[in-house]
């Protein structure tokens, strides 16, 4: 039961990482619009 | 199809080209929005490509946005130019038009606020603007989404034509420049290459011949004896000239005369005061009254009292194992949560600050500002970049394209993340409710802090080299105010929360289970005590060396380093390091644990460290980009840090005696 | 009487004679529209005496006083 419920839960949470990681990847930490941004879509990511 | 969409700056461009595409591009009320050029395809017709463009007076590149404007026309060759002209102004805004018309690309003018010229009661009739400039004019209004299919047929009808030929100059000019043209044999666009070379534009690029050269020179000659002026004079005064002409009989102004808050608002005695009240409110509305009330309720009861339990119980009922109970509940719960539990003061802080930028308030503050400004060094157009800024250093940063002078803008780039951004204001709001039972006077002396910062670099940066200069015109245009729209306003404020949550639920979230693992762990992969993990190992090496300025403690060294990735992860590190699992039903041990470890002196010389010194690897991005890569990036990353250090270092010492 | 603009008090409206300076001030001042000929009316100073709010072809532009001093106006 312990060993399911924790590889459930570290699969979740694994999921979620790659998912975030594959974001940042794609739009850079300042995260596209960023708050005020004047650019929205524009920056972060190259031009 | 490509179609351009070329206009002044303020002339709603950005407005038609979210009609026109269905795009959620940001829109506000200053010159200068937009300064990158934006492609989008059409709504009606997918295979039609619209670029929005930034906003432009004339065609002589003046400052970095005119130049991607005109080289985009120029290279690109857009089959179909839509002119935006705002009919409020209409006279100043056919000066583009009658350069436009010159290039050769066939031009559709859209009379733009057409809603607004009618309740003043203003008369423009289409027909004889049609025949005044040769090329189709529509009425439209982009904000209630008017006249967009006449547009569009407009459009199509005129691809592959060229503007029917119209006598804007004086026949001497008009033969002088047939007579450039002709030497030019068959280039494209000849007659705007022809006007540009008389007028000795120094970016033409283009290689011409030397006999192209010496006509346009002698030609220069002979006119500039004609009309005794000088060539760029000339040209301008004749443009000018057919369009009040051409105004004589399109245009009737309406007679009513509408209240200009200016009266009150620009006001000798007045405009201070009434400046210094607006900036406070902002910031006091949002930091420390409603704002707060609304940070508390979700730090305290919907994080510390619903959530976190509620998981604990979720986890524990499915027999999670401890370790991982505490990584779900101190790790991301308590970072990411700490950093969620500020987006109500954020939320609020984006909603006033979107109402001023809508009004055309923001314009007004640089006229007001400019003089002082000047005193150090910095231009009056470099307080935008700095409003902007306490939403988010990036695009405060790129909003410093529209000054002029190189080294103003330079020295905005770089000091513009002085000013605290809203990553910063949870650091801001968590040091204030911990260490000073949220005093009102802690977020405003920050913003303070951040303004001294900007006009000390101005007046210190002046004396170098790189920023040594002339000083830069201040020639701005001050928009109309208007009612800010309350859709507008709404979809700011949505747009910049979201990225906000979304940033926490990205960055933040992958940072705090980096740090718990890293402080819960250590090199030999066991389970230990934080004081004993990796990341007190790693912070302990960093640590002395913030220790004359009052923080050298692991924990602070850490969350200075996290807060380079994000600002926000400084309040998560905190969250993660000094929010342990047994006492989580009560959100205020973060705030008791802090207290522990700081005093109020090292607690603020933390704060305004981090506030100060080199800003978030997004910021550190933009700043490359927009100063060039190299040395002087490295300078400005070098200056900020040392800057933070040394007014840290004196704060920290000095207060030492008092406190 | 020829004057410059910087020296001409709010509420006025003059017209121009002649633009001084050189470069790309003078080049923007001219594309903003204060060509030889146009008429002006001064609307303001900043409240702290510079720059200042001119009303010209409809609409309202900022100027600093030290480059409206390269403008001639009667």
């Amino acid at each position: 039961m312990e060993l399911f419920a924790n590889i459930l839960v570290v699969g979740i949470i694994a999921l979620m990482m790659i998912k975030a990681v594959k974001h940042i990847k794609k739009n850079g930490v300042c995260e596209g619009g960023c708050a005020g941004c004047p650019n929205a879509c524009n920056c972060g990511k190259k031009q | 199809m490509k179609i351009a969409l070329a206009g002044n700056p303020n002339s709603g461009k950005t407005t038609l080209f979210n009609g026109l595409t269905g795009s959620n591009q940001y829109v506000g009320n200053w010159p200068g929005v937009t300064v990158e050029k934006k492609e989008g395809k059409l709504l009606a017709d997918k295979s039609i490509t619209l670029t929005d463009l930034p906003g432009i007076y004339s065609l002589s590149p003046y400052t970095n946005e005119e130049i991607v404007a005109r080289n985009y026309l120029i290279n690109e060759h857009p089959d179909v130019i839509i002119n935006i002209v705002d009919a409020t102004n209409l006279e100043r805004n056919l000066y583009l038009t009658t350069q436009l018309r010159e290039i050769g690309i066939p031009v559709v003018v859209a009379l733009n606020m057409m809603d607004v010229v009618r309740k003043q009661g203003t008369f423009i009739c289409v027909k004889s603007l049609e025949e005044a400039y040769g090329c189709p004019f529509v009425e439209i209004s982009a904000l209630r989404s008017e006249g967009f299919t006449d547009l569009l047929n407009k459009v199509y009808s005129v691809k592959g034509t060229e503007p029917q030929k119209r006598l804007i100059f004086d026949h001497h000019i008009e033969e002088h420049v047939n007579e450039l043209e002709n030497t030019l044999g068959d280039l494209n666009y000849k007659r705007y290459y022809a006007v540009r070379l008389l007028e000795n534009d120094q970016r033409l690029g283009i290689e011409v011949s030397k006999e192209t050269l010496e006509t346009a020179e002698r030609v220069r000659k002979e006119l500039e004896g004609i009309f005794d002026d000088d060539i760029e004079s000339i040209f301008a005064t004749e443009r000018y000239e057919y369009i009040e002409k051409s105004m004589k009989t399109c245009h009737k102004c309406g007679l009513k005369k509408t209240f200009n808050p200016d009266t009150i608002l620009m006001n000798k005695y007045l405009a201070l005061p009434i400046f210094a009240f607006v900036m406070f409110c902002v910031y006091y509305i949002s930091v420390t009254t409603i704002g707060t009330i609304a940070t508390d309720w979700v730090n305290d009861t919907l994080i510390g009292e619903i959530i976190i339990p509620g998981a604990q119980n979720l986890l524990a009922s499915i027999g999670t194992s401890e370790w991982l109970i505490a990584l779900i509940t101190d790790g991301v719960i308590g970072g990411v949560g700490a950093v969620l539990g500020f987006l109500p003061q954020l939320a609020l802080l984006f909603f006033l600050l979107s109402l001023l930028e809508d009004s055309g308030y923001m314009a007004r503050i640089a006229f007001l500002l400019d003089k002082i400004f000047r005193k150090f060094g910095l231009s009056g157009k470099s307080f935008i970049p700095i409003l902007i800024g306490t939403g988010c250093s990036v695009p405060g940063i790129m909003a410093s394209r529209t000054i002029e002078s190189e080294s103003d803008r330079k020295m905005t780039v770089i000091t513009t993340s002085f000013m605290p951004c809203s990553a910063k204001l949870p650091v801001i709001a968590m040091i204030s409710g911990a260490m000073f039972g949220g005093a009102s006077w802690v977020a405003p002396s920050a913003y303070f802090i951040g303004i001294v910062a900007i006009l000390i670099s101005g007046l210190v940066l002046k004396k170098t080299k790189p920023f040594k200069s002339e000083e830069a015109p201040f020639i701005m245009e001050l928009p109309a105010y208007h009612m800010p729209k309350a859709s507008n306003v709404f979809k700011h404020t949505w747009e910049r929360v979201r990225s906000f949550a979304v940033k926490a639920g990205t960055v933040i979230f992958v940072a705090c289970i980096v740090i718990w693992l890293l402080s819960n762990f250590n090199f030999a992969f066991e389970m230990v005590d934080s004081n004993e993990s990796m990341l007190a190992d790693i912070g302990s090496v960093i640590a002395p060396v913030f220790k004359p300025l009052g923080f050298g403690t692991w924990e602070a060294s850490v969350a200075t380093l996290t807060g380079l990735a994000a600002k926000e992860n400084i309040v998560g590190t905190f969250g993660v390091l000094y929010g342990t699992a047994e006492v989580a039903e009560d959100g205020m041990e973060i705030w008791a644990n802090l207290q522990q470890a700081f005093t109020p002196l090292s607690a603020y010389c933390f704060l305004i460290f981090n506030l100060l010194c080199a800003p978030c690897i997004g910021a550190l991005g933009a700043i490359k980009r927009e100063i060039g890569k190299g040395k002087i990036a490295v300078f400005a990353l070098t200056y900020q840090t040392i800057f933070a250090y040394i007014v840290t270092f004196i704060m920290y010492n000095v207060g030492k005696v008092f406190f | 009487m020829t004057n410059t603009l910087d020296k001409i008090k709010p509420g006025q409206t003059v017209r121009v004679t002649k633009l001084g300076g050189e470069g790309a001030v003078r080049r923007r001042i001219m594309d903003m529209g204060l060509t030889k000929g146009t008429n002006v009316y001064v609307e303001r100073m900043a409240p702290l005496g510079d720059p200042m709010e001119l009303r010209l072809r409809g609409y309202s532009l900022s100027i600093r006083k030290a480059d409206a001093e390269f403008i001639e106006v009667v």
